[in-house]
């Protein structure tokens, strides 16, 4: 609590806001700038909790932004973290789709920080082209606002989090949310990469075609059972 | 608030991970990476070893030194196709693409002989340019292997033109009593390949059966007709002949006909022997005509005329028309022999024979009209006189066929 309360302080002090980048009933997404130092940082303020985050404090990954700080108060969630320099992977698909060799690189990276996410017992939960910076050819998986800690005892989750289309059907209410679920939206974001649509809609051909049918199985258990395991294959 | 930035000193709550003053991290950050893709590299690696194992294989199979083994004859392929070798006795059989395996001569076992033995290459049909072949060729040997007998003794296979098309020609000398040896040319490739061919050659030793003045008459002209017809009649074809004849002068005609005999002057010092008249040879079998130190002296006519294979040494040609002619079907060699005031001393006037002397040693070709006259023959192979001693000519060779011939041992006085 007491560092909830210091960091809303020194950010409102001490840092200027530049931009609103997200704003929901949830709560907003704000980039800021230290104002000394002039070093530009997301922060994060929604309801909800910043576990996720918090576990990712004392982590450095390449695929995944640095987080400055997490805290939480009376449901509310405070998050800093390293703004990514980059073009985010939406604004790369409209201007044209990516090969079979650019979209396995990517895949790769965001397996990377996906086994970061899974291996603290975390699902991403909101894998989509919005969520992944290109920061030069280092793909960052950014936004773990949806994100959860899955706890096997959990009959079912208890919000329908993320995103419509990339998001798997147990996240619909099906079954528990688990790391597969991340697995089916990766399978999705590949499949967009590759066509520009949606797998049930279109296809990718090839080995990645065969690669996202997998991913997509509705059936968890039908699916690559963990990210290195989807990282092999690719 | 008892922490403190590490950077700038600033009081911080007790769990803060960064200072939102100087915006230094107060924790360390652990760099956190998959864990290595050991059973996707394992299974590369493995894939990796078998390719290039599989690489490897395919290299040394494909690269890998073979050898071909044949009898008298095998195709060989290379990175320029393929190619025919053939082994034979003969250019002819070379020439007509005709391998010949086995050769079988017969020889008194007390005498020494030679053959030839070659090999041809063909590519795409076509006789090989030897030396294109022969590029690729490392080393090139002739080997034989006796069965019981003695070896042949082989001389160094090699280019002679005297042989083509062959592209390697060797000479074997063999002795009555050489049996049958197997003959293996061996090629070793400079691409590591071997090649080897066989062939078979089989000496059949011949069984003397000889005839004296002691013990036959051999008197007259009549005499030697006589046993002529007996020996025809009773030796058999495989033995060799021998007829030693008393120092006489056996007048009129002699044709030795169809069975090859062969005739022995005297050489003691009770006299020559001398035949007035003609000697006619038409044999084809067993062998040679054999005439030693005969003496024939004549006046006109054809002193010898052969239409067969005869050798002779130390017999003398005077007095006729045509001291010995070859003729179709004929080759006479000659080896210290005189021939003296003829009108021709030896005439080649053969297209076709079935033995050639290249050598014309030792003689002595003394005042005739012409010496020597090649009025035909066919062959590239060189006539070499050999020390042969020409004078009082008036023409000393008369070489109408343009015969390849070597003189420059010869003695011109």
């Amino acid at each position: 609590m007491i560092i909830y309360d210091y960091l809303i302080k020194a950010l409102h002090e001490e840092y200027e806001q530049i931009r609103i980048i997200k704003e929901s009933k949830r709560g907003r997404v704000l980039l800021l700038r230290h104002k000394q130092s002039k070093t530009p940082y997301i922060f994060r303020h929604y309801h909800g909790n910043c576990d996720v985050y918090r576990k990712l404090l004392g982590i450095s990954c390449p695929n995944l932004p640095q987080i400055m700080e997490a805290a939480e108060k009376d449901g509310m969630a405070a998050v800093l973290e390293e703004y990514i320099q980059g073009d985010s992977l939406s604004h790369l698909l409209e201007g044209a789709l990516f090969t079979p060799a650019e979209a396995r690189a990517v895949i790769r990276q965001l397996c990377s920080a996906l086994w970061v996410l899974h291996s603290m017992g975390a699902v991403h939960r909101d894998i989509k082209p919005e969520n992944v910076i290109l920061r030069g050819s280092t793909a960052v998986l950014i936004d773990f606002d949806a994100a959860r800690i899955f706890k096997n005892e959990n009959s079912s989750d208890t919000l329908i989090l993320g995103t419509m289309g990339y998001a798997a059907p147990e996240q619909y209410g099906i079954s528990q949310t688990d790391e597969r679920a991340d697995i089916y939206s990766i399978g999705v974001l590949l499949n967009i990469m590759l066509t520009g649509k949606h797998p049930s809609k279109e296809l990718a051909g090839g080995k990645l075609g065969h690669v996202v049918q997998k991913c997509t199985r509705i059936n968890p258990k039908k699916r690559y059972h963990n990210v290195l395991h989807l990282m092999e294959v690719l | 608030m008892s922490k403190t930035c590490k950077n700038c000193g600033a009081q911080l709550p007790d769990e803060a991970s960064f200072c939102p003053h100087c915006t230094g991290n107060q924790t360390e950050k652990t760099v956190v990476k998959p864990p290595r893709l050991w059973r996707k590299k394992a299974v590369t690696a493995a894939l990796c070893l078998v390719l290039i194992a599989g690489l490897i294989l395919a290299f040394v199979l494909t690269h890998r030194s073979k050898t071909y083994e044949g009898g008298a004859y095998l195709t060989y392929t290379d990175k320029d196709g393929e190619y025919e070798l053939l082994a034979a006795f003969h250019p002819r059989d070379i020439e007509a693409n005709r391998p010949v395996g086995e050769k079988s001569v017969s020889l008194s076992t007390d005498e020494a002989s030679n053959m030839t033995v070659m090999l041809g290459v063909y590519h795409n049909g076509e006789i090989a340019d030897p030396d294109e072949f022969f590029a690729k060729v490392e080393s090139c040997t002739l080997e034989a292997s006796p069965n019981e007998n003695e070896a042949l003794i082989l001389s160094e296979p090699t280019y002679n033109t005297n042989f083509l098309p062959a592209a390697r020609e060797s000479d074997i000398t063999y002795t009555g009593a050489s049996g049958t040896n197997e003959l293996c040319w061996t090629l070793h490739m400079k691409n590591g390949d071997t090649i080897r061919l066989r062939q078979t050659f089989e000496v059949i030793p011949l069984v003397h059966q000889v005839y004296t003045p002691e013990d036959t008459k051999l008197d007259t002209l009549e005499d030697l007709n006589a046993l002529l017809a007996r020996i025809n009649e009773e030796v058999p074809e495989d033995t060799i002949v021998d007829i030693y004849l008393p120092p006489v002068t056996y007048t009129g005609n002699l044709t030795i006909l169809s069975r090859a005999v062969n005739l022995y002057g005297n050489t003691e010092d009770s006299g020559r022997t001398v035949f007035a008249g003609s000697l006619s040879v038409n044999t084809h079998y067993p062998s040679n005509v054999m005439l030693f130190n005969l003496d024939f002296e004549g006046n006109g006519g054809i002193g010898l005329s052969a239409t067969a294979s005869v050798y002779m040494g130390g017999c003398s040609f005077t007095g006729w028309d045509i001291g010995a002619v070859a003729l179709d079907g004929g080759m006479i060699g000659v080896e210290r022999c005189v021939f003296k005031y003829n009108g021709i001393g030896f005439k080649y006037d053969s297209s076709v024979y079935s033995s050639f002397n290249s050598v014309f040693p030792d003689c002595t070709i003394a005042d005739n009209d012409i010496g020597v006259q090649f009025a035909r023959l066919q062959g590239t192979i060189t006539i070499d006189f050999l020390n042969s001693v020409f004078s009082g000519n008036r023409i000393d060779i008369d070489n109408q066929a343009g015969y390849p011939i070597d003189t420059s041992t010869a003695v011109f006085q």
